[in-house]
């Protein structure tokens, strides 16, 4: 039965029927032969209902719009025109810049590929321009970006927090110091991989004309975050703010909310949406037929009866993860995973909101593992010039370094913990 | 013929129109919402619960509009590296088994709706909605699908999948 | 949906023991797996499953493991599972007089509630379910919710005045409202960071859920008020039931009355239990005093008003039948 599903899966995929199809056509053979036959069916429009039946999900649709109004308006460029004045005279300055650019759209949307396509379409033509090595440029967005998921807000947390019924307050507040800390690391090693390249100091004065252009961008993560943590907003409601800013951003300060943007904006927001629900749709169909075949909880009794290590299956819980996230979509992942890993987890003492965390690192790892990558999808999408390998060979110091913090994280998980008590 | 596939295309866009006229519409109401309860201390009963609804019919009525722009994620591995008449035959499948998804996914989701019809059945909330209404967003977006993939089987062995976003 | 649960037993009728013709029953709930009513409806999966000698075997999916409390319903009407646990609150959306137990102060002690569903009151709800497809084999008792808050003790409810409450439901709301508070809607993942934060002032629940979800942390008075007895339902699929032999419905029944009785009795235990741990976790709790009740119960009116629309007939006469009590 496992093989079928696996086995099925693989096929449809490289058929080349879209990831929510084939998730989904899996789930409705499972069901015709290993549950009724058609009788089953009449549970594909109950589970298709539930799986967006959930308000927290409406966060999602929201951060996909927000994204494409920023792109539109000209907030990411004015913002990495900042970052550049304060850091272009140190050694790979622009890359400083540019990761910098990274962790504040992290923080204002929930999502990688959102980071990806606002700070890439400014930086990669600009640090190309400046003499950057392409692929060093292609690795280090395709990383940089991943930040948008582990700097809060972040969707997968949202989705960690609704099928687990951790506090999603609690996870975001989680995410922040590994997300600076993870931002640093990049800085570090994305500064010394293009030292070569030192630009003349900006004028004080070019600075602060640069930051007071920037100022709308930097307000943007501060109403965002300071209305989550004063309990104006929730963090699902969040997202509706984020919105409304960016809205009037475009509207009142950069004055290009023309009928044609406006098309723009909603159709790219309509296509990527209904991209990602559906595969929660397909994902929650597949995962009903496995539940009720039991093959999720005798995954879970195997590995918790098992008289080894928690820490051997710890590792072997990275390697599984290591492995889907190369073939799927995170958000089905996550959903898929969850019902199986959580209760492991939890079972074998680990703290939930730690392992969030690197449930949520190894979504990154996800993004930028092919073959199936958003965030290298994402940087082929600027510039179709770019392959997928020149993007793949970039971006494998970052992917070795987000290994390296995973075990970091493992030998000190306050890393990821210990805000959460300062804060309450 | 012709007049029918352009009718075919402008009935996917429409959804699409719809699809997007929910997101913004959500945008708003939640953003009254937090309004309203803040700085009026009046939080509405209304907004949660059609936001849900506003959520659900963004994705079925949109996705349809996602197949005919290759916007559904693909992997192309094996079809970026065969000859062009296996890419054709590929396409003809994948198309094919899209559409038996969505046949399926129509027509036991009418059934569906037509029992919530029949017993009865409305939200738990102060609202008490109808769910037939909301849960007909799903053979809405089947039908839309359908016409999608059929579309997508008369465009021919088209392979475009993985490259856009 | 007849015809694969004909299948189903055709294929497995093969082999019987003790008499009892195998089945298997999929059972599926959505509350927390160490709550009295999980507890209990594990155990009846089990002494089924035993005694049958495995024939009847009862497979149970946890703690919304397959379904979560808004699909169980038409999961079990249309043959999903077999058999599902589901709060009476949800289950007022396909039988509206389900919504009884959410009505102020309908039931003001455990003995009452427990003798109006083993009589006619009970039977009446019991025949309005298998009209819709699915039979009650078993209520099993949640307790009493209760009201947390951040803002003062809830002594009296003009205390309610001005308030933003978490609320669950449809009545609960109408009694929020009467109150002079304001109900708000939220996904149950975020009621934790929104009463921290004071999106929300307070919310309400039964206290075994609110230790469970650690509100001791972030809301500072507990007023226990017993406004209204929360109540679950194991269901079954009327045509799966109808198509089981004798000896088994048997068996499930005899079970069913048994683990009834024995939620029963945790309901009252574990509301105490928990109601006291919260007081030793430092919440500040006030009990309303008996002579209070009728104060209570006459302020939350409009609430009756509203069951009063939404019940439908049988709604009215169930309310007839407790008021007179
Ligand atoms: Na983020
Ligand atoms: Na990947």
């Amino acid at each position: 039965m496992n093989i079928f599903f696996l086995g099925g899966l693989g096929s449809l995929l490289l058929l080349g029927v879209p990831v929510a199809f084939a998730l989904a056509l899996l789930a409705i053979a499972g069901m015709y032969f290993f549950n009724g036959g058609t009788f089953a069916f009449a549970q594909v429009p109950i589970i298709s209902y539930k799986s967006l039946d959930d308000f927290s999900l409406t966060s999602l649709p929201m951060y996909v719009l927000m994204s494409q109004i920023l792109l539109v308006s000209g907030v990411g460029r004015d913002l990495y025109e900042m970052a550049s004045r304060w850091f272009r005279h140190f050694p790979g300055g622009l890359a400083i810049a540019t990761l910098f650019c990274c962790a504040i759209f992290a923080a204002i949307s929930g999502s990688s590929v959102a980071t990806a396509v606002t700070v890439g379409s400014v930086a990669l033509p600009e640090m190309v321009k400046r003499g950057y090595n392409k692929r060093y440029v292609l690795g280090l967005l395709a990383a940089g970006g991943t930040l948008g998921i582990l700097i809060p807000p972040s969707v997968p947390m949202i989705i960690y927090g609704s099928v687990t019924g951790e506090s999603i307050g609690k996870l975001f507040v989680a995410g922040i110091v590994p997300g600076i800390i993870l931002t640093i690391v990049f800085m570090i090693f994305a500064s010394y991989q293009t030292r070569h390249i030192r630009e003349t100091p900006a004028t004080w004065k070019e600075r602060m004309e640069a930051t007071k252009t920037a100022i709308w961008g930097l307000l943007l993560p501060i109403i965002v975050i300071g209305g989550i943590y004063s309990g104006i907003f929730t963090p699902t409601e969040a997202a509706a703010v984020g919105v409304v800013v960016s809205l009037a951003i475009s509207a009142f300060v950069y004055r290009n909310l023309n009928l044609k943007n406006i098309k723009t904006i909603i159709f790219s927001t309509v296509k990527t949406n209904a991209m990602i629900l559906m595969i929660i749709v397909g994902a929650m169909l597949l995962g009903y037929i496995m539940t009720i075949l039991q093959i999720p909880q005798t995954i879970t009794n195997y590995a918790t009866e098992q008289d080894i290590s928690p820490w051997i299956i710890f590792i072997l819980i990275n390697i599984a993860l290591l492995i889907l996230g190369m073939f799927l979509e995170t958000i089905s992942i996550l959903v898929i995973t969850l019902p199986i890993l959580y209760p492991i987890v939890v079972a074998l003492g680990f703290d939930p909101i730690w392992f969030a965390i690197i449930m949520v690192i190894n979504m990154e790892l996800a993004l930028i593992s092919p073959p199936v990558g958003l965030n290298l999808f994402v940087l082929k999408g600027i510039d179709r010039t770019n392959t997928i390998g020149e993007i793949v060979k970039g971006v494998i110091p970052y992917a070795v370094i987000m290994v390296l913090f995973i075990v970091l994280l493992s030998i000190f998980p306050e890393i990821a913990t210990f805000l959460i008590d300062k804060v309450e | 013929m012709k007049a029918l596939y352009r009718i075919a295309d402008q009935v996917i866009n429409i959804g699409a129109y719809l699809a997007g006229f929910f997101i913004i519409l959500t945008t708003f109401m939640i953003f009254y919402e937090i309004v309203s309860r803040e700085f009026f201390n009046q939080p509405t009963i209304w907004v949660t619960e059609f936001s849900i609804y506003a959520i659900i019919g963004s994705c079925f009525l949109g996705s349809a509009y996602a197949v005919r722009t290759y916007s559904h994620i693909t992997v192309d591995l094996l079809i970026n590296n065969v000859n062009d008449q296996i890419k054709t035959v590929l396409a003809y499948l994948s198309n094919a088994l899209g559409l038996v998804f969505s046949i399926i996914f129509t027509f036991y989701g009418f059934h569906h709706v037509m029992k919530t019809m029949e017993l009865g059945i409305t939200s738990a909330s102060l609202l008490r909605i109808p769910m037939y209404i909301p849960e007909a967003l799903l053979p809405i977006g089947g039908v839309l699908l359908c016409i999608a993939f059929i579309m997508q089987i008369i465009d021919g062995g088209v392979h475009k999948g993985g490259e856009h976003l | 949906n007849t015809s694969n649960t004909a299948k189903n037993q055709e294929s497995n009728a093969s082999g019987s023991s003790d008499g009892y013709e195998k089945t298997t029953i999929r059972l599926a709930y959505n509350l927390p797996q160490d709550h009295h009513i999980s507890k209990g409806i594990e155990q009846f999966a089990k002494d089924v499953t035993e005694k049958s000698n495995g024939a009847v075997n009862v497979q149970v999916y946890p703690a919304g493991q397959l379904l979560s409390d808004k699909d169980m319903n038409q999961s079990i009407l249309t043959g999903g599972v077999e058999m599902g646990v589901n709060s009476a609150t949800l289950w007022a959306s396909t039988v509206p007089a389900m919504g009884i137990f959410d009505v102020p102060y309908v039931f003001t002690n455990y003995e009452k509630a427990g003798e109006a569903i083993n009589g006619e009151f009970g039977d009446k709800l019991r025949v309005a379910m298998e009209e819709k497809g699915a039979k009650v084999l078993l209520f099993a008792d949640y307790g009493f919710a209760q009201f947390a808050n951040n803002k003062r003790p809830l002594k009296s409810p003009e205390d309610f005045k001005g308030l933003k409450i978490r609320s669950i439901g449809d009545i609960p709301s109408e009694m929020i409202k009467a109150y002079g508070a304001s109900p708000v809607f939220m996904g149950g993942g975020e009621v934790y960071m929104a009463l921290q934060r004071n999106t929300v002032d307070g919310a309400t629940s039964g206290t075994t859920a609110m230790l469970q979800r650690k509100y001791d942390e972030v809301a500072k008075y507990l007023t226990i008020n017993n406004y209204s007895y929360l109540e679950f339902l194991l269901a079954v699929n009327l045509d799966f039931w109808n198509r089981l032999p004798e000896k088994t419905q048997a068996l499930l029944t005899e079970e069913a009355k048994e683990t009834e009785e024995w939620i029963r009795q945790q309901a009252q235990a574990e509301d105490e239990r928990t109601a006291k741990q919260l007081e030793e976790k430092g919440m500040e709790v006030y009990v309303v005093p008996e002579e209070d009740i009728s104060v209570w119960k006459e302020a939350a009116k409009p609430a009756w008003d509203a069951f009063h629309k939404t019940g439908g007939d049988l709604g009215k006469e169930l309310l007839k039948m407790v008021d007179k009590e």
